[in-house]
């Protein structure tokens, strides 16, 4: 693929943001990309890393998340405001 | 400013809709009624009580996660897998809105249909994609963590949303 060198400057400063390699952060945009136009792919398949996080999350023992708390709190509050 | 989430609807304005990217516009205005309409996919869309016109918008399936070929041959896996999830597949807020809390309406909105799903028929996970980087911080100050290897694509676990409503 041909690229500018902006738009080179460009993708290596985004990647670097997202601790990335070029390479990297190009096939994981266009793969997002290619998810959101394609509703279907329904079966997600995850890296041995991922299985491995995945995994250490759901047997810790549940404990609520301050952010998520703050956003239904938030949430019904705007609700809420309108009645 | 006042917003209403409906349940998809032709009767509602979609051809305006403009978040900023092609992609999810596009995809609001030529697929969400066809895949609604193979219920395959559900639309929610955001209007305020002035007008018609859809400023909002998410989209959601039922999804299942498995480990990928190659953990498959490592045997890392210690559970049962699939693991049923919900995947919030777009979620685009139209620019004439921006910064006025209708992302963390339609995120909300959401998770609690996620929790529904989850009391009737089994959902261990809620796995979102997000188009760009602006999206990830969106949902990572919401709660979410990013999958290791895939940066765009985010999780957490109904169980964290559950015990997250019980202490509210």
């Amino acid at each position: 693929m041909r690229i500018t060198p902006e738009a080179l400057g460009e993708l290596k400063a985004a990647a670097e943001v997202n601790n990335q390699d070029v390479s990297s952060f190009v096939l994981s945009s266009a793969l997002s990309a290619a998810r959101t136009v394609l509703i279907e792919e329904r079966i997600l398949r995850l890296s041995s890393q991922e299985i491995l996080q995945l995994e250490k999350v759901l047997e810790s023992e549940p404990e609520a998340i301050p952010a998520l708390t703050n956003l239904f709190r938030k949430t019904s509050e705007l609700q809420r405001s309108r009645n | 400013m006042k917003f209403s989430i409906e349940q998809f609807s032709r009767k509602l304005v979609r051809n305006r809709f403009d978040c900023g990217s092609d992609v999810l516009n596009n995809w609001l205005k030529t697929q969400a009624g066809q895949q609604e309409d193979r219920g395959n996919t559900r639309t929610f869309l955001a209007h305020t009580y002035q007008d018609d016109n859809v400023c909002g918008y998410y989209s959601s399936v039922i999804a299942q996660v498995e480990p990928d070929a190659a953990s498959q041959l490592w045997g890392v896996a210690s559970r049962r897998y699939p693991i049923p999830a919900v995947l919030i597949a777009r979620l685009a807020v139209d620019k004439s809105v921006q910064g006025k809390g209708l992302g963390s309406l339609l995120l909300s909105h959401a998770l609690l249909g996620a929790v529904a799903i989850s009391d009737h028929a089994g959902v261990e996970i809620v796995v979102v994609d997000a188009l760009n980087t602006d999206a990830v911080a969106f949902y990572r100050r919401n709660g979410f963590m990013s999958f290791a290897d895939s940066p765009l694509r985010l999780f957490v676990t109904m169980k964290q949303i559950k015990q997250s409503l019980r202490s509210l």
